[in-house]
């Protein structure tokens, strides 16, 4: 007999991971709209390369939220 | 023949110096066109430490998770069922999770500058990922500058605080850890006056015009 309970663990927590990498990337957005708005206040010879970081970083999160759903 | 402090100084080309001597690469947004920045100050490198301490410890956890297997110990077995793609899931976050403390920790460093030119002090506090502020005094409002070095840390790798009484609406400008503290104050209290120097002296027309006689500067594209 299969234990309804039991069987729904792994989706529940797969749930709660996505929920937190979806946080994740709401905070990788918000990391990469400040990095913008601070190259403009202060722009450096390194501007570019943060900004790089700064969407690179957005790209990871979005990558693990596609990886996570797909597996 | 005496030199400016902007002859002074030696250009820096390092983008992520905490202390740079007539930085050409930085910019601020209300820059003037004659405006020369004269130091960029952060805060000294050895106070980012502590976080980047935490970041490797936190990155090394998966790992010692992994090897010491640590759940058999405490009776947590059923932790070893859980299936392997909700494993590389929770790996995954937990990475991001550590890779956007260490961003944000270092865009935290990297933004909060302290600028001196060869007009003003530009303080740019970055708080966070919500929140900036950015304050600025010209070198004619400076009152007082006083600099302060406590503990073992700060006298061995030579940071420490400078303040800057003002007399603008900002009271008191205060350069945080920044490195060579002793030599900033100097460079500020000898801005002052060079500044003083440039905003009193007055145009070669009007100190020549005899008392009374108003002399009106000639356009040059009148003169042949």
């Amino acid at each position: 007999m299969i234990d309804a309970s039991q069987a729904d663990i792994p989706a529940i927590i797969e749930f709660i991971i996505v929920i937190f990498m979806g946080m994740t990337l709401l905070f990788s957005l918000l990391v990469f709209r400040q990095v913008g708005q601070m190259n403009q206040v202060l722009p450096t010879k390194l501007s570019p390369v943060v900004r790089f970081l700064a969407l690179g970083y957005t790209g990871l999160c979005a990558l693990a939220i596609i990886l996570a759903l797909v597996t | 023949m005496n030199q400016t402090i902007s002859q002074k100084l030696h250009p820096s080309s390092n983008p992520l110096a905490a202390y740079a001597e007539a930085p050409r690469w930085v910019k601020f947004q209300d820059q003037e066109p004659d405006e020369q920045m004269l130091l960029l100050l952060r805060r000294h490198v050895v106070t980012n430490v502590p976080w980047v301490v935490l970041v490797i410890t936190l990155a090394l956890l998966p790992t010692l998770f992994a090897i010491l297997n640590p759940a058999s110990m405490i009776g947590l077995e059923w932790l070893a069922q859980i299936p392997n793609s909700i494993t590389i899931a929770i790996t995954n976050l937990w990475y991001l999770i550590v890779a956007g403390i260490a961003l944000e920790n270092f865009l935290v460093w990297y933004f909060n500058v302290y600028l001196i030119s060869n007009k003003r002090l530009v303080d740019v506090d970055f708080m966070g990922l919500l929140s900036y502020s950015a304050a600025e005094t010209e070198l004619s409002q400076i009152q007082d500058v006083e600099h302060r070095q406590g503990g073992i840390a700060q006298a061995i790798f030579n940071f420490g605080t400078v303040n800057i009484q003002t007399a603008g609406t900002q009271m008191k400008f205060i350069f945080e850890l920044v490195p060579n503290p002793s030599k900033v104050a100097d460079i500020i209290t000898d801005l002052i006056p060079e500044e003083e120097d440039r905003l009193y002296r007055q145009p070669a027309h009007v100190a020549t015009a005899p008392v009374g006689e108003v002399t009106i500067p000639q356009d040059p594209k009148e003169q042949p």
